[in-house]
């Protein structure tokens, strides 16, 4: 296979992955989690457990990121014209896979985004993440070649597109007026203008450059096209000397998440596998949402829900080991999607 | 391959499609390949084929024929 690369929309791709390394860097060092500064999935978690969903009060806060980044890319999507509300691709089947994709994130403690972070910060666990990752996108690919879709979508109502807008704006607003009912943990946050400011302007460069931590891999072993990658690459690169200069880098030391390499792997073989069959990663779907994607927005939901379970069941990495409940969870995903992948094919 | 000002993007409903598209029209001697969709292009599995603009009246032949659905064609 010749490899491949655009050069003009690589250099684009590669500004937004620097974007996303530093500003991630600079969010941990005002406040937010180390090797997490920006984390679509483990702040999908704590949003759940900010609305009650879960009660790990440490991993309870309503992330302004995930609604600047929304709104970013939706005010990037409305001024080029790439607004448009779609939907009706295999809808419950992408909350299931979504939450599913939660099983491995959590087991690990990384979405494709935070193991990318990680390995940046200096946790070598992480090059056991990665590897799973390429394994399961690798695995992913085989099952698009051989005619895996998941139906295409349909355009919709505004009002459709639109829903997922209001139920952020609600959780801004919940994040601003603070009532009882709400969760918010005092611990590992950045002040709220500055995960506005980096996650607005992430969202508008996700949704120009279709930044894609999955697809970059995707697009590699398929079609041996480099330009998605090079996201990745730089995000890791620019992250890894924002730590250094910041001095919060701590090379071959272990912090967060899972440091098993047999449990990494397989955990993050089920997250490359199951965001491959969506499309792309938790950072991508939430831009599709952003645009008016209805299915892209059910996939959220579904890592949150997936996310909620994971700490409810003790699925979840916690207090330093993954449970055997957690490694039952991985095993059983990888096994449905399996039959999703196999069960999802066209036959022409 | 196509030039900066003569190449055609063709988009599908997925990735099968595109790869079977590629298969196809390689097969029939056209020159094309399986590229990232490019930024200014929607593309909902992210990948297209792109090829030469004197092609694309043979292209939209052997891809209708084949019965595959055609999302969109654009200028490269």
């Amino acid at each position: 296979m010749r490899l491949k690369i655009a050069r003009s929309d690589t250099l684009w791709v590669a500004a937004a992955g620097t974007f996303a390394g530093a500003g991630a860097a600079v969010l941990t060092y005002f406040g937010n989690p180390v090797d997490g500064g920006i984390s679509i999935a483990c702040f999908s978690r704590d949003i759940a457990g900010a609305l009650g969903f879960h009660q790990v009060i440490e991993f309870s806060y309503l992330r302004p990121e995930i609604i600047a980044i929304a709104f970013g890319a939706a005010l990037a999507a409305v001024v080029k014209g790439g607004f448009q509300p779609a939907g009706g691709s295999s809808t419950l089947l992408r909350f299931f896979i979504g939450m599913i994709c939660s099983f491995g994130i959590f087991a690990f403690i990384g979405c494709p985004m935070r193991v990318g972070l990680r390995l940046a910060g200096g946790d070598p666990a992480a090059l056991a993440g990665i590897a799973g990752l390429a394994a399961g996108i690798g695995i992913g690919t085989i099952f698009l070649a051989n005619g895996f879709s998941l139906g295409k979508s349909a355009i919709t109502s505004r009002t459709n597109g639109l829903a997922f807008h209001f139920f952020l704006a609600v959780l801004f607003i919940l994040l601003i007026v603070k009532p009882a009912f709400i969760t918010l943990s005092h611990q590992r946050h950045a002040p709220l203008i500055a995960s506005l400011a980096a996650g607005g302007v992430l969202g508008i460069l996700g949704q120009r450059t279709k930044l894609c931590f999955i697809g970059g891999f995707r697009n590699a072993f398929l079609i041996g096209d480099l330009t998605l990658l090079t996201g990745f690459v730089f995000l890791v690169i620019s992250a890894l000397v924002t730590n250094v200069l910041l001095g919060q880098e701590h090379m071959g030391i272990h912090i967060i998440g899972s440091a098993d390499i047999v449990w990494s792997f397989l955990a993050l073989t089920v997250v490359g596998l199951a965001s491959t069959f969506l499309g792309g990663c938790p950072f991508r779907q939430l831009i599709l949402a952003a645009q008016g994607n209805t299915d892209s927005a059910i996939s959220i939901l579904g890592l949150m829900a997936g996310a909620a379970i994971s700490y409810n069941y003790y699925f979840a990495f916690m207090a330093d080991s993954l449970d055997r409940n957690g490694k039952m969870a991985v095993i059983a995903g990888l096994l449905v999607l399996f039959i999703i992948g196999v069960y999802n094919r066209k036959k022409t | 391959m196509a030039g900066k000002h003569d190449g055609r993007i063709m988009t599908f409903h997925g990735t099968y499609y595109v790869l079977k598209a590629e298969k196809l029209l390689q097969k029939e001697g056209i020159a094309v390949e399986a590229i990232a969709a490019p930024r200014h292009i929607s593309s909902d599995c992210g990948i297209c084929i792109r090829f030469n603009l004197s092609d694309e009246e043979r292209v939209r032949r052997i891809i209708v024929t084949a019965s595959i659905e055609i999302n969109g064609v654009y200028d490269e």
